[in-house]
């Protein structure tokens, strides 16, 4: 499908609008737009967060399986990630049509969850997730689902999936070895969601990605304001304002320094969509304990 | 702005201040406010919205009711039948179901902010949000025929595809097939500026299409199909847009979102009482 | 004898529901802001999204047809959306057997005569399953294309039954669904005597215990008939409510003023 257009006259208004640091919808150049979470609205799954993001919608599904852990990290469980466009967000994902879309999103969140070779050096510890080190562990599947697309994908995917692994409870997996040792162990899980185990998802990069229009540094671009700017870097940032990874977006070059002050505009915006990213959690998970208790 | 017109939101007075968002927040308030005490006024859901009917719903026939119908109905045997969700309308004898959202319906001497998908030979092919194309025949547009006539123009030179139009429809054939018309064709192309796009039933036909604000030099235009452009009053070659006009049209744009996100009809007159 | 699994000895089944007892039923509209017409349907634990993009300009101007609206359908189902974690990838049979089950339907309900050379793309998203999923999409989709307004001859409504136990039973969910029993998949038109514009029976079935199966299952369809129509009308009357506030402010000022220029307001440009 074509690509949207947009006319001149628009491009100017909005490159004018930034410089004046008064956007289209009234923001400032580091505004986000508001940030709405809802967690646990699938019950089938270990756990499950939908994120709004102004007009973007994103709903993340979280499943744990038993396997195998990697070779190189016996003693750690795995989270691998996936993204999928749905086609109710556009005609544009009919068929294979969202497939590039979808993998550059899940490759992004990969990278910013790298667990290094220990496996502690992530955002999420995976050696929580071990069964049996060398033989079982526990493999969270994490798939995101766009439902409706408002510009600034990165960052709402990644949003939506540190909150569905803050929801995400584990079930309690009891290891029965049989009478005799070389028979393989049975594993019994525990279906009882008190003894489930929680996951410190605190420290859990955000994506942010920050784009150039008319040489100024915005964050959180509306559909609109993407076909206006020509460069952007993505960078994660975790709570403490640490980085993550660094990914340079979209077919214009960027001089160092400038790549310096987005990297500094990223790490302020992270700070912000954090803040308000835990304090919707916080909410939501004192709701589920009201709900329950 | 995310509006939630779902959520209660308390009365305010109505304070002027100088930053658009805030300004933006209290007029909405101030709309939610009367919308809600309409509802009070109208009773329970129901009881003052009468003739809402839903599709396959018989339409009881009043005595005045000619043997023609009109659109979304339909005939089952022997009543007349909705055929689509909306509000009962009797024009003169005619019966007809008038949908409260939905795609653009095109009618004659509606105005319409368009963009120009395709460039052809001797016209453009317009997106309205509508069900079909729109057609901008070359013929039409007024100043450029003259020169049309000295030789082969060039269409591009005119208008390219992503161009921003306003104009008016001019024919509707029995296919659907709308056609526009337009005095100029150069200067129907419109200068920087943004388009809202809010469902096309929130925007009925109206006397007066386009509002000015003299003090800031910014205008803006109501497209029946939907689409409200807001922008710099003046020729397409206008210089770089001032903050002024900025801050205007975002605080025009903003109280035309919030009008849609509460779903009430937006008109010239709703919105220069939120933004005078 | 084999301890009765399905339906107790009370008549109560796995989820204590009678044999004859729809699950709950749940319907959201407008909940996506791109989409002409939207809804979220639930039936029980099964979750649906419809989005329905048009009547709009045909993508393809080889497929335009000048007579009627072309109907482009499309089904997917999140790989959260099963017990087991799905495998990747949309293009499997049963995707494609569902999604010519909702083209099919839609097909004879909407007017396509009424918009020539346009196209109506309707999209159905499976956010959870627990049995009876075509039905929710077909009942989702007919909430999205009436939410945008499209003229359709009649709301199509769906439900399925099955035979377990010597049981007759309504609405299976997905334990019953797998019990081996028949599943008996129909959807209507309620305003036309219930005529029956789909119709699917999976595994063995007995003609007389057919006919009591389709039965219930219409008699199901009825039901959600009933609940979607309840969901439509006051969705439409919130709709009128709200545009109706902001005309009455209207009919005080607002006509009479700047009353110079611009009858047309094409002169403006």
């Amino acid at each position: 499908m074509a690509a949207p257009l947009i006319s001149q006259g628009e491009v100017e208004w909005i490159t004018a609008g930034v410089s004046y640091n008064t956007r289209n919808d009234g923001r400032k150049r580091e505004d986000f737009r508001h940030l709405k979470v809802q967690l646990g609205m699938l019950a089938q799954a270990t756990g499950s967060a939908r994120v709004q993001l102004g007009e973007t919608d994103v709903i993340v599904g979280v499943k744990a399986e038993i396997g195998v852990p990697d070779a190189d990290r016996p003693d750690c469980g795995r989270i691998v990630f996936g993204v999928e466009c749905s086609p109710v967000a556009s005609p544009a994902f009919r068929g294979r049509g969202g497939d590039e879309l979808s993998s550059e999103l899940a490759r992004a969140l990969e990278r910013s969850m790298y667990p290094g070779p220990s496996g502690r050096g992530g955002g999420i510890d995976l050696s929580v997730l071990s069964i049996v080190s060398g033989k079982t562990c526990w493999v969270l599947h994490v798939d995101a689902l766009l439902l409706n697309i408002g510009g600034n994908l990165h960052d709402a995917v990644s949003a939506a999936a540190q909150a569905a692994l803050a929801d995400a409870k584990v079930p309690k997996v009891q290891v029965v070895q049989g009478e005799d040792p070389s028979d393989e162990p049975d594993y019994e899980v525990d279906d009882d969601p008190s003894e489930a185990m929680r996951l410190d998802a605190s420290g859990m990069p955000i994506c942010i990605t920050v784009s150039l229009i008319g040489g100024h540094c915005v964050v959180d671009l509306t559909v609109q304001e993407e076909l206006c700017s020509a460069a952007a870097m993505q960078v994660a940032v975790d709570a403490s304002g640490g980085v993550c990874g660094i990914t340079k977006r979209r077919q214009k070059g960027i001089e160092a320094s400038l790549a310096m002050e987005m990297i500094e505009v990223a790490q302020r915006a992270a700070a912000q969509l954090h803040t308000a990213l835990s304090s919707s959690l916080a909410e939501q998970q004192g709701q589920q304990q009201m709900a329950v208790g | 702005m995310h509006v939630d017109h779902r959520r209660g939101i308390h009365s305010s007075a109505t304070v002027r201040c100088r930053s658009p968002s805030t300004l933006a927040t209290i007029t909405h308030s101030a709309a939610v406010c009367r919308m809600e005490s309409k509802y009070q006024a109208l009773g329970r859901p129901g009881e003052g919205t009468v003739g809402v009917v839903c599709v396959g719903d018989v339409i009881e026939p009043q005595a005045n009711d000619s043997v023609l119908r009109g659109h979304g109905t339909l005939l089952r045997s022997g009543s007349l039948v909705a055929s689509r969700c909306g509000r009962v309308q009797r024009w003169n004898q005619l019966v007809l179901v008038e949908p409260l959202a939905g795609a653009y319906a095109a009618a004659v001497g509606h105005v319409v902010v368009g963009r120009i998908v395709q460039v052809e030979a001797t016209r453009w092919l317009v997106d309205i949000h509508a069900t079909t194309l729109a057609v901008l025949p070359l013929s039409t547009a007024g100043g450029a025929v003259r020169k049309a006539a000295e030789g082969a123009v060039d269409m591009r030179s005119i208008l390219v595809e992503g161009d921003l139009i306003a104009a008016e429809v001019q024919a509707v054939r029995s296919d659907g097939q709308v056609q526009l018309h337009v005095r100029d064709a150069v200067a129907s192309k419109l200068p920087p500026g943004t388009v809202v796009d809010i469902p096309a039933a929130l925007v009925r036909p109206q006397r007066k299409h386009v509002h000015h604000w003299a003090a800031t030099g910014i205008k803006a235009v109501f497209g029946c199909n939907g689409a409200i452009w807001i922008g710099v009053d003046g020729g397409s070659s206008a210089a770089v847009p001032g903050i002024e006009q900025v801050q205007a049209v975002v605080q025009a744009a903003t109280a035309v979102r919030a009008l849609a996100g509460v779903g009430q009809a937006i008109t010239p007159a709703a919105v220069e009482r939120m933004v005078p | 004898m084999p301890a009765a699994e399905y339906v107790s000895p009370e008549g109560l089944r796995l989820d204590g529901r009678r044999p004859k007892e729809l699950r709950q039923l749940r319907a959201e509209l407008g909940v996506l802001s791109s989409a002409t017409g939207s809804a979220l349907f639930e039936m029980g634990n099964t979750k649906v999204l419809a989005a329905v993009f048009g009547p709009k300009p045909v993508e393809q101007r080889s497929q335009e047809d000048e007579k009627r609206a072309i109907i482009k359908c499309e089904y997917a189902m999140a790989t959260f959306s099963t017990g087991e974690r799905r495998r990747r990838g949309k293009a499997d049979r049963r995707a494609t057997e569902i999604t010519m089950a909702i083209r099919n339907t839609l097909e004879q309900t909407i007017l396509t005569e009424l918009l020539p050379r346009s196209q109506i793309d309707i999209y159905v998203q499976v956010l959870q399953a627990d049995g009876g999923t075509r039905c929710a999409c077909i009942n989702a989709a007919c909430l999205a294309v009436a939410a945008a307004a499209i003229p359709m001859r009649d709301l199509v409504a769906s439900c399925a039954a099955g035979y377990l136990e010597s049981t007759p039973l309504l609405d299976l969910n997905y334990l019953e669904d797998s019990g081996g029993g028949p599943d008996v998949a129909v959807a209507i038109h309620p305003n036309y005597d219930n005529r029956v514009v789909l119709l699917q029976q999976d595994n063995r079935l007995a003609i007389e215990t057919f006919e009591q199966v389709l039965e219930l299952a219409v008699a199901g369809c009825r039901a959600v008939s009933g609940f979607m129509r309840e969901r439509l009308q006051e969705h439409t009357q919130a709709l009128a409510a709200a545009q109706d506030a902001g005309e009455q402010d209207d009919v005080g000022g607002g006509d009479g003023e700047d009353d110079d220029d611009d009858v047309m307001g094409v002169d403006d440009f």
